[in-house]
């Protein structure tokens, strides 16, 4: 396993607890690949959740968990910068998360933006049948998107991404959505993301999910999976058969 | 070195940043907001996207939402007399991160709407999901602490200061 510095004379287990269709898990698998790390993977059934992870999160009982050494770790974005902290990049290429105190700072709000703002509005449209609800889910997440969108478009001159030349992690924590792009729109029946109405989101999309490691994080949830996912998903929301 | 902090007496955020730039030693001038009536010009400026206190400006720049405030503080007032607010060892960070969280969305969201609120049928309910969350928090201190005072062992840190507004 490549290790950098003193890290690689100690040797290091990882494992992933996950679920597939998990935007949050994918975050972590991407920040796996950046740092070209070894892990082991371990799918988990969230209807029948396994022993192991119930003790290794029994606070929220959710993934991801990442466990280093026998420790676990919750929540994404907590996980993601300790990865970015235990394995430092190289100097060719930026950190995940901002060296300097203030954009680091500044990447965290956008993160946690993600998170508070656009998720929660996902996950409104996702629980909600078609009515106003879901119209004000909806409304919320093409807010979001535009914020983002002009968001690029003034971070444009450090480079493609949020996190200027390099993935950072905004970058990191919105990607994982472009898998569940088809299923928000199939089930709003909208189209959310518009080249028209998000120029700069649009070409973020086409330049992150050209990067190898973002590629195959996200090959695990793809389009069409996820679709078939979110209609089990809301009919047992929505109390259908 | 100019650093201004826009709050209101009534937040339990902003007494967040408050703590911890005092405990820093950081000298700061105090704005109060009326979010009430008007916000100020600064306060919008500075916080475009959800116009809330406490914003930190340093040097005119603006930092928001206080756990993110308070890490900010930490970093870019590193000193050597007084410990950080967050470990120096990347897994007691990642805790220390996960519990300050923990804080957020289940201690302040859940007592953020009273009882009183709450229909008679599920009041037992909401009751015990309070007390399930501070239980979790007590055993959390209690692994965390080692039988120290704080969950930052000996000194006040990032879980400390995210709940001791709550007091």
């Amino acid at each position: 396993m490549e290790t950098t510095g003193e890290m690689s004379e100690v040797p290091q287990t990882l494992k992933l607890l996950s679920a597939w269709p998990s935007m949050f898990c994918m975050r972590v698998l991407i920040a796996l690949k950046l740092k070209r790390l070894d892990y082991e993977y371990q799918e988990e059934d969230l209807l029948n959740k396994s022993q192991f992870l119930l003790s290794s999160n029994p606070v929220h009982k959710k993934v991801p968990v990442l466990i280093h050494n026998d420790k676990p770790l919750c929540e994404s974005l907590i996980i993601v910068q300790y990865i970015d902290e235990v394995w430092p990049s190289p100097p060719t290429r930026s950190p995940i998360v901002p060296a300097d105190p203030y954009d680091r700072a500044i990447a965290r709000f956008w993160a946690d933006y993600v998170d508070n703002k656009f998720h929660e509005a996902a996950a409104r449209l996702m629980r909600s049948p078609e009515g106003e609800l879901q119209e004000q889910a909806k409304k919320d997440m093409l807010g979001c998107l535009a914020v983002f969108d002009e968001l690029l478009r003034d971070l444009s001159l450090k480079g493609p991404f949020f996190g200027g030349q390099h993935i950072g992690l905004v970058d990191i924590a919105l990607a994982p959505y472009l898998c569940w792009l088809h299923a928000f729109e199939t089930i709003g029946a909208f189209k959310l993301l518009d080249e028209g109405r998000c120029p700069h989101l649009c070409k973020w999309a086409n330049d992150v999910l050209e990067n190898p490691c973002v590629k195959e994080a996200l090959a695990i949830a793809p389009a069409y999976k996820v679709l078939e996912f979110t209609k089990v998903y809301r009919s047992m929301a929505l109390g259908h058969e | 070195d100019g650093v201004k902090v826009l709050s209101t007496w009534l937040s339990i955020f902003g007494l967040r940043v408050l703590i911890a730039l005092k405990h820093k030693g950081v000298e700061y001038e105090y704005q109060e907001e009326n979010l009430l009536s008007s916000k100020s010009q600064l306060l919008l400026e500075s916080n475009p996207v959800h116009k809330k206190v406490p914003v930190l400006i340093h040097n005119g720049k603006p930092i928001c939402e206080s756990l993110l405030i308070v890490q900010y503080i930490d970093e870019a007032w590193p000193s050597s007399e007084k410990p950080p607010h967050l470990p120096n060892d990347p897994y007691d960070r990642a805790v220390a991160r996960f519990w300050a969280d923990y804080v957020d969305k289940k201690v302040f969201l859940s007592t953020s709407s009273p009882v009183q609120l709450v229909s008679r049928e599920r009041r037992p309910r909401k009751i015990s999901s309070k007390l399930c969350n501070l239980q979790a928090l007590d055993g959390a201190l209690h692994d965390v602490s080692k039988g120290s005072p704080y969950f930052g062992g000996e000194d006040i840190r990032l879980v400390d200061v995210a709940l001791a507004s709550f007091l």
